[in-house]
């Protein structure tokens, strides 16, 4: 049986509004003022196919099926409409972790709403993903995404070892797990635009 | 944010979730979001990969990076290797708390292959927020030009877009291996597992790993501008996504 309950500051985000928004479909609505053209020549709405925050949730936690779900949603909705299924990767029997819920609880607030989370009061030498969290071994940071940043492995660490030493037992075994053993090669300029020159 | 964690024992007080049952998940794809689902496989331009936010060129400033069109080629035409004129690309800001976007920083394409231009719109309030009847802001681009060639100022709004190297970096192939329900429809990736079989099953990763992604192109779009502009009247908490809209 799935029991999910949410923090009370995200309950007015319902399922009602989610599907709401959801149910949506392309039509043509006039954002034309007449002004002249500053905006787009032609009237035109969008509705959205992809998305991404974090580099870890639609991929690692969601089956494909639901990556759809993910894509056309916004984070607000994230809990109530990925947040039992992002869950149950963690934690529970059948689980791909097997992971405490304790440790799960911990793992979904630091990855929903699926956001990149930058402090920019924070030093930006601690830029880097989740280095933001206030839980050793990270920092309380800048936070962000580098491009060298080796996502894979931290995602790994974070669904199967035990980085904030809160779930020992349940990381236990699994080791081998927590790298792909693939390092950045990416040649990453120094300055602006950063990414590096194409192949 | 929402959920910002506190040490582990306060943040289960919280309490983000209450333990789900069993989810059924079977599979896992270990990577971005390269190929994430059979219609951006067939539609490639549609494909956002990856999104990354740092630090830019001087104090004050940050850089935002969205990837798009996985696994494009070295040789790949200039009509391959330029963005689909249809789309909505946007950078979103939540800049309060509600995992609402408050500042939004759209751009857009015109024309295709080497002639393609780029009009950038942002950072503005949005027309529309959430995800479906987006609207492109009824403003002059702040910055408009040719892609494949930096735009703008380094003090203000700069932008480029255009074919790059693919930062990102995965052994995918034992990643599909591992948890294969992930995998592309098409493609090598596509084919039944060829790796040695597992010696502890049913999870491993070769030693060394294989980067899949090494020698691939994506199409980036990379802004950089005063964090001042995102922020909410001062420095603090942002929360950053991309989005591709049609």
């Amino acid at each position: 049986m799935h029991r999910t309950t949410f923090a009370p500051a995200l309950r007015r985000w319902t399922l009602g509004a989610a599907l709401a928004a959801a149910s949506l479909t392309v039509a043509a609505c006039s954002d034309d003022d007449g002004d002249g053209g500053n905006g787009p020549s032609e009237p035109r709405s969008f509705n959205q196919i992809q998305r991404l925050g974090n580099p870890l949730i639609s991929e690692v936690l969601l089956a494909k099926r639901s990556h759809p779900t993910h894509g056309s949603t916004g984070p607000a909705d994230d809990v109530a409409l990925i947040g039992a299924e992002a869950l149950g990767f963690i934690t529970g029997p059948g689980s791909v972790a097997g992971r405490s819920g304790d440790y799960a609880n911990t793992l979904g607030g630091a990855l929903l709403p699926d956001m990149l989370i930058v402090q920019t009061d924070k030093d930006p030498g601690t830029a880097g993903w989740l280095t933001w969290l206030p839980l050793a071994p990270f920092a309380n940071g800048y936070g962000g995404r580098k491009l060298e940043d080796d996502v894979v492995d931290l995602a790994l660490l974070a669904v199967f070892g035990d980085p904030f030493g809160a779930d020992p037992d349940g990381a236990a075994g699994k080791e081998a797990l927590t790298t792909d053993n693939v390092a950045s090669d990416s040649p990453v300029l120094s300055a602006f635009p950063w990414v590096g020159e194409p192949n | 944010m929402s959920f910002t964690p506190t040490p582990p024992r306060r943040t289960l007080a919280v309490g983000l979730f209450v333990l789900a049952g069993a989810a059924g998940a079977a599979g896992i794809a270990i990577g971005s979001d390269h190929q994430d689902t059979p219609e951006v496989e067939l539609n490639p331009k549609m494909d956002m990969t990856d999104v990354y936010a740092f630090p830019g060129s001087s104090a004050g400033r940050i850089a935002l990076v969205m990837n798009s069109r996985a696994f494009l080629t070295p040789g790949a035409t200039a009509a391959d290797a330029s963005f689909d004129p249809d789309l909505l690309y946007q950078f979103k800001i939540d800049n309060d708390g509600d995992a609402v976007e408050d500042r939004v920083i759209q751009v857009t394409f015109s024309g295709s292959g080497a002639d393609q231009q780029v009009a950038v719109r942002g950072p503005v309030d949005p027309p529309v927020q959430g995800a479906m009847m987006n609207q492109v802001a009824d403003v002059s681009p702040d910055v408009s030009g040719a892609i494949n060639s930096p735009l703008g100022t380094s003090t203000d709004l700069q932008v480029f877009t255009g074919p790059r190297d693919d930062p990102f970096f995965i052994d995918l192939e034992a990643a599909f291996c591992i948890l294969p329900d992930r995998k592309p429809v098409g493609g090598a990736l596509s084919a039944p597992c060829a790796l040695p079989a597992n010696p502890t099953a049913p999870f491993y990763f070769r030693t060394p790993g294989v980067n899949y992604v090494q020698g691939f192109n994506v199409l980036s779009i990379v802004v950089e501008l005063p964090s001042a502009l995102l922020e909410n009247g001062a420095p603090g908490k942002l929360g950053i996504w991309g989005t591709i809209s049609r």
